[in-house]
This record gives structure tokens, sequence and C-alpha cells, in this order.
């Protein structure tokens, strides 16, 4: 059986077995899958450092159709998160992206979008962009993507346009106009809606270069994490981790 | 319909870490093949280590006397100390004969996707150590992976403000190998890690 190649990003892996891997990745046009890499935990193993979280490699895999997992044949690596994870906060937050996007990506659905945005983020962690910065972009990314993040320029209500300051309500998801709003309804600081906004028109690259302040980002942060939440129903298990060690700097 | 107390024994034997159903299947039938005798003395060794082995209240390695036979050997150095993720590392370390200082065992590392953070894993204990003084040298012996390096950043964070010297295992090419087959992150970090010979 003729192996399938293809580009892709390691989201994680499980260990398994004396000396084996199941490992979920991201891949443009087969969506998110998971493989065996068997053997890939020994210390001489021929997949090397190329199935660590967040690695994108070349990967080729058989897979059977009887089977939802792959048997992983070959991996080369293209780029390693490696030297951005010498960073506390940065391996933390390339692993709260990564669990971001393995809980919103879809098995086996091309996700070409979700695929560059996880490539994007990545190489902006590794360019050295501030961690947290690129959390947020991809929090409120991966809702723009996943169909969750409400109109930014309509009223979720009436649908008349969307006026500063934004208000958003959590009763309904989304953001409200003057008319339609109630006291339940939060005012989003026009710093925040301006780097909402930035999120939605610039590269990953760009919008951390702007160095939003610690507070704007927490605002995004927080926003993004109610949609989210409202969404999933629970919170993601590596978001209270994050939350932890960013306040510990 | 295969009989209950096989299939209990089949049941718990899938509890094991890396034994799936097949396997458990192949170990309980083995078992039921052997002498009686066989089977009481692996019962009896179970119940043993459950009953005899605790934690070292000093490095948390397992054991069953207090302090651990490595805390209470007075020819080792107990001013350098091995951090390693989980006890069973210590043994890894030990074979080398190389290391005569004292460990410190984490019980776990930093895992965020397992939902695993700084509370959950012994850092305090460590810090508590060095703290108490005579401790000169802190060698960080997590695993190669994201998830021990996110440890051994973490551990030197918390070891910063302390008169302690803090280092990390060397990463490398494994002895043996073939450096045609050594990935772009290990050929980088043995080119770091380089020596004068």
């Amino acid at each position: 059986m003729k192996p399938k190649r293809t580009e892709a990003i390691v989201l994680h892996t499980i260990a398994v077995r004396e000396r084996d891997k199941l490992v979920v990745f991201l891949t443009p046009e087969h969506g998110k899958r998971k493989g065996w890499a068997y053997g890939a935990r020994g210390a001489r193993s021929r997949f090397g450092a190329s199935l660590e979280p967040l690695a994108k490699i070349n990967i080729g895999f058989i897979e059977k159709e009887s089977e939802e997992v792959v048997r992983i044949e070959s991996v080369d690596l293209i780029r390693s998160l490696f030297p951005a994870q010498q960073n506390l906060l940065g391996s933390i937050a390339a692993t709260y992206i990564a669990e971001t996007v393995d809980t919103f990506a879809i098995a086996d659905d091309p996700s070409e979008l979700i695929y560059r945005l996880l490539d994007r983020t990545t190489e902006a962690l590794l360019a050295g962009a501030t961690p947290l910065a690129v959390v947020a972009y991809t929090e409120v990314w991966i809702l723009r993507l996943s169909g969750i993040l409400p109109s930014l320029k309509n009223c979720i209500v009436c649908d008349q346009p969307l006026a500063r300051p934004l208000r958003y309500d959590a009763r309904v998801s989304g953001f409200v106009c003057e008319n339609c709003t109630t006291r339940d309804a939060d005012v989003i600081p026009n710093d925040v809606a301006d780097a909402l906004d930035a999120i939605m028109k610039f590269p990953v690259a760009e919008f951390a270069a702007r160095a939003e302040s610690d507070a704007v980002i927490f605002e995004l942060r927080s926003l993004a994490g109610a949609l989210r939440r409202h969404f999933l129903g629970h919170e993601l298990k590596s978001f209270d981790i994050l939350a932890s060690l960013a306040g510990s700097r | 319909m295969t009989a209950p107390p096989l299939a209990n024994l089949i049941n718990e034997l899938t509890k094991l870490p890396g034994v799936g159903g097949k396997s458990a299947s192949r170990l309980a039938y083995h078992i039921l093949k052997r002498p009686v005798a066989e089977a009481e003395s692996l019962a009896t060794a179970i119940l043993e280590v459950k009953s005899k082995i605790f934690r070292c209240s000093i490095c948390n390695n397992m054991t069953d006397v207090e302090p651990c036979a490595i805390c209470d050997d007075p020819r080792r150095d107990a001013s350098i100390i091995c951090v390693v993720e989980e006890a069973f590392n210590i043994a890894t370390i030990e074979q080398t004969r190389d290391f005569r200082g004292v460990f410190h065992v984490l019980l776990g590392a930093l895992s965020p996707l397992k939902g695993v953070g700084p509370q959950d894993i012994d850092v305090h204990g460590l810090v508590r150590r060095v703290q108490s003084g005579n401790v000169r040298e802190v060698i960080v012996a997590t695993n190669p992976n994201v998830e021990g390096e996110a440890t051994a950043l973490y551990i030197a964070q918390q070891l910063r403000t302390l008169d302690v010297k803090t280092t990390r295992l060397a990463f490398g090419l494994p002895v043996g190998g073939d450096l045609e087959y050594a990935d772009q992150v290990t050929m980088a970090k043995a080119l770091e890690g380089r020596r004068e010979i």
C-alpha cells in the first residue's frame, strides 16, 4: 500500500506501550488525524524530535479504510518549535495553542485555514512574538474559523450596524447595538475593540508587533474565553496553567 | 464465554500501563498454566509492595526504610541533587555508577494538556531542600521533551533567587547512533553542547 504524504503540524502525542506514541496531527488536506508512531519513544528512534508538539513535518502515513488511526511510516522535520519552548511562558502558550486548535479542528475534515492559522502562530512564537498576544490572536481566530465569533459589524439581535463602544451580551453570545442592549451587556473599551479589529485585519506577527497593553490582551482573552466556554460548555485543560504562569511572571 | 474469575483477572491486568486486552488475556492464560505456588508468589509480591513500600520523606524515592538507602548513605554527596520526574528514573541514572549525589523525585512533569500544573509536582520540596542549605548544584534530569523542558524551566525559575547552581542534562547524539539519522533539533543541541577534546 502506498503511503500518503502531506505537510502536517503535530498537535499532541500520547505515550503508549513501552516505546510507541499515538500522534495527533493537523494537515491542510486531511484535517486532524491520529497515527501510531511505532518505536517513537526510543532513544534511537528514527522519528527523533520530529514528533514533539507543534513541530511542522512532512509525514508519510498508511491508512486502512476500516481503521480510524493511521500508521505513520516516515517523518521529516521541517520546523521545530523547540527554540521557542526554551522560554517557560512561550512553551506553555504553545501547548495551549495546540490544545485550542486540537479542540476546534474536526477529524478528517480538510482545514486549510485552521492549518494556516496554526502555522503562522507557531512561526510568530519562534520569531519571538509576545506569547500572550499570539495566544489572544489564536483564540479569536479559531472562534472566527469555527463560526462562533459573532459579527463585529452588526447587532446580533436586530442586525443594525454596530457603533462604538461595542457591547457584548453574554445571554445572546453576541454584540448588541445601543437599542438592543440590556443592563447585563458588557461595554467593550474602545482600545479592546480596536485590537479586535486589528486581529481581523493583520497577520499574527503584525498584530503582536503592535505591543498591545497587558490589560487589552487580558480583555481580549476574557471575551474569547467567554465565547469559547459558552460553546464548549467547559474550559480547556491548559487554560488555568497558562493563567497561573502568566500571572507569576 | 470466559469464566468470570478469568475475565476478572484479564480486566484487572488491562488496568496496567501498556497492557491491552490481548496482552492481558495472554498474561492471564499464562498465570493459569503455571503452578499455584507461582501465582501465590506473584500475588504476595504485589501485596507486599503495596504494604511495605512508601515514599522517602526527603526525596520521594520509593523505599521500605525511612529515609531511603540513597538519602541515608553517608558516602553520597548531599550537596548535589539530581531532579527526576519519576522514582523509576533513578534506576537509569544509578546504572551509570557515575553519579554520587542524591535525588529528588518530582512525582511528574508540568503537563498542561493533562491539567498537571506547578502545584501538582513537588518543586516546593526541592526548594525547601535547597533553602535548608549545603546544596551546591541541582541537576535537572527531566525528560528531553516539551513537558520535561517546561518543567526544567520552571525549576530554574524557582531556584533563580537561591544560591545554587542549576544545570540541565546534556542533549545530543546517542552513543552508537549515526549522524546521518540525527534530526535538526538533536543535531543543533549536540552542537550547542559540544566540548573540547
